[in-house]
């Protein structure tokens, strides 16, 4: 028996696995690592790096659907945050200024989305889209239209730095998927979202705080959505309100979709969603590396996307077990009776 | 529906087991609570120990009353005074019920009527659906612990007999029953003064109806007060000590000890002037 952990997380590890193969065989390089300078290069490590927004992202995208919600907003809220971030330093505050200003900035986006659905019932499609369409006007009054550069190289190590020989990115993810985890799952707050997001009524009967619950995970997307914005900013140096993070929402949703976790709420896995985010990311980068022209690119993604949630579909997983069953009894023929049994 | 036979024998060993020490004290009063559009102001004391029965027609107001009482809706009037332990309810200790929290936090429970809406979370085990109520209670902060929950589950799970192959088994796969075995069981962990039950036994076979009976003989006898609403009449009488009859959202007759039968309960559900000819026989 492998523990209840590693079985949630397996058809994920599989089908990156199945990814990783694939890709190597039209790019026998992909597995190859090197060590020069003081830090690891590869495509793997590339991979590990340029899917550091999506993973962050999809942390706080889990806990949202947990809920029976979605967060459209997260990717706007990346260019809003990577604008106040890059404000400040150009206005000539130092490195915590610009992490503190551009995490509050996530926290409030966050608190609005939540307020809307917790407290005015707007259900969390629109609650989101609001925030999803006006985040980059907000942007791009806070660049005031252009595109910010700076120059702080202790807020740049943060997108292109190294430590112990591994892009600081990764580092952030890992150290983010971590955390959440723990704090969800050592307190009752995983439990507690699990039980909102399948049944918020009889979860305000039993006394549970539904309104509290939605306000915290929206915040703790906008959390999220500020360190990618952070993360996203400080690699190119420089703000973008048109482009950071765009369409990064929806990445983050397949991530989170491809983690298992189901859209109507419930339970939830985050490192099955952090390692759909590595799935997404090794297409996005195995298509590049095999050398298809670019315009293929969205459909090739595409049909894996489709491959991949067809295989993890739970009703042919169903199919395929009833196949394999009448494998078995074809060729181990049972006596007596055929009848199937009803489920009781 | 229970045997009129065993319904008498219920109501009967109920009356010999007589009072227990806590019983009769006064426990809350509700005073002239009222909603607008859903119950007419009503008055209604409670005391430790007794189980007061609601009857009355579909849409008679008895779930509105529940839910007021619970403070799922806002009362428009009247206030609920917390009596116990204060000396004949002066200085009495005013309840704000604004929701769920306030009602539990003053020692209420309550099993809905629907159970699948309202009550049970499918997919949660057993486990998890016993203790939400005791962990909302406690604060996400404060988990209970591994050992500790699967000891509250495995103790209920025998107590009240709930038939299932384990405390990990997700609560949507049990029967009617033993699903509302399990939301009892979620507020007995509570351990409440003020136990409200909507329709405890529809939808359950009768093996699992007379033993939620006995569980409520059984609360009782330790102090607790038990409000139960039901629709089925014999068991009402069975279990009550007094009886509220709701005609049109508003409390028409109040039977007490002698006057519980099945007679007169149908003679006030159904007096004078409309829905004669819907009232049960």
């Amino acid at each position: 028996m492998m523990p209840a952990g590693v079985k949630r997380v397996l058809p994920q590890l599989i089908t990156l696995a199945v990814l990783v193969a694939l890709v190597s065989a039209v790019f026998p390089d992909f597995l190859q690592l090197h060590y020069s300078d003081g830090r690891l290069i590869g495509p793997v490590i590339d991979v590990l790096k340029r899917g550091a927004p999506v993973a962050l992202l999809a942390i706080g995208m889990t806990l949202v659907v947990a809920t029976g919600g979605i967060d459209l907003s997260v990717g706007t809220v990346m260019a809003i945050t990577g604008a106040v971030a890059a404000a400040a330093i150009v206005a000539g505050h130092g490195l915590l200024w610009a992490l503190g200003l551009a995490l509050a900035a996530g926290l409030c986006a966050g608190l609005f989305s939540g307020c809307l659905i917790a407290f005015l019932g707007i259900q969390p499609i629109v609650a989101t889209l609001i925030l999803m369409i006006s985040g980059r006007g907000i942007a791009q009054l806070i660049t005031e239209g252009r595109i910010l550069t700076f120059n702080l190289p202790a807020f740049s190590f943060l997108g292109s730095g190294h430590l112990l020989g591994i892009p600081v990115p990764v580092w952030l993810w890992l150290a983010a998927a971590t955390l959440t985890v723990v704090v969800v799952r050592r307190t009752a707050l995983g439990l507690l979202i699990e039980a909102v997001g399948i049944n918020r009524r009889a979860s305000a009967l039993t006394g549970i705080n539904a309104r509290v619950i939605l306000l915290a995970v929206y915040m703790i997307s906008g959390l999220c959505a500020a360190l990618a914005g952070i993360v996203t900013t400080a690699d190119i140096r420089g703000a973008d309100a048109n482009n950071a993070g765009l369409w990064l929402e929806l990445d983050a949703i397949l991530a989170t979709v491809i983690g298992g976790n189901s859209l109507l709420g419930g339970r939830f896995s985050i490192p099955a969603a952090v390692i759909g985010a590595l799935i997404i990311q090794t297409i996005n980068t195995g298509i590049l590396l095999a050398g298809f022209p670019t315009e293929y690119n969205l459909v090739i993604k595409a049909a894996l996307v489709v491959a991949i949630l067809v295989l993890q579909s739970p009703l042919l997983a169903g199919d395929l077990k009833r196949v394999a069953a009448r494998l078995t009894r074809l060729r181990h023929p049972a006596p007596a009776t055929k009848k199937e049994r009803a489920s009781p | 529906m229970l045997g009129r036979e065993l319904a008498a024998e219920e109501h009967a060993a109920r009356r010999a087991e007589g009072h227990t020490e806590a019983a009769g004290e006064p426990l809350l009063a509700f005073e002239q609570v009222g909603r607008r559009g859903h119950i007419e102001p009503f008055d209604l004391s409670i005391q430790r120990g007794e189980v007061i029965g609601m009857a009355g027609l579909l849409g008679s107001g008895r779930t509105e009353t529940a839910e007021v009482m619970f403070g799922i809706k806002r009362a428009h009037s009247g206030r609920v005074r917390d009596v116990e332990g204060t000396d004949g309810g002066k200085g009495a200790d005013e309840l704000h019920l604004r929701g769920p929290r306030d009602a539990i936090a003053a020692g209420f429970g309550f099993a809905p009527e629907d159970r699948k809406t309202d009550g049970i979370v499918a997919e949660l085990s057993i486990r998890e659906n016993i203790i939400l109520a005791l962990q909302a209670r406690r604060g996400w902060m404060r988990p209970i612990p591994r050992a500790e929950q699967q000891r509250l589950a495995n103790d209920y799970i025998a107590r009240l007999d709930i038939r299932t192959s384990g405390a990990e088994k997700a609560i949507g796969e049990l029967s009617g029953g033993n699903q509302q075995k399990v939301v009892l069981a979620r507020w007995l962990a509570m351990n409440p003064r003020f136990l409200i039950l909507d329709e405890p036994t529809r939808g359950i076979d009768v093996g699992a109806h007379a033993e939620i009976l006995t569980l409520i003989r059984e609360l009782t006898a330790k102090g607790m007060a038990v409000l139960v609403i039901s629709s089925e009449l014999d068991e009402l009488i069975a279990v009550s000590d007094r009886v509220i009859v709701l005609r049109d959202r508003r409390q028409v007759a109040t039977l007490v000890g002698e006057e519980i039968g099945l007679e007169p309960v149908v003679r006030a559900i159904a007096s004078a002037d409309t829905h004669t000819e819907e009232a049960p026989a």
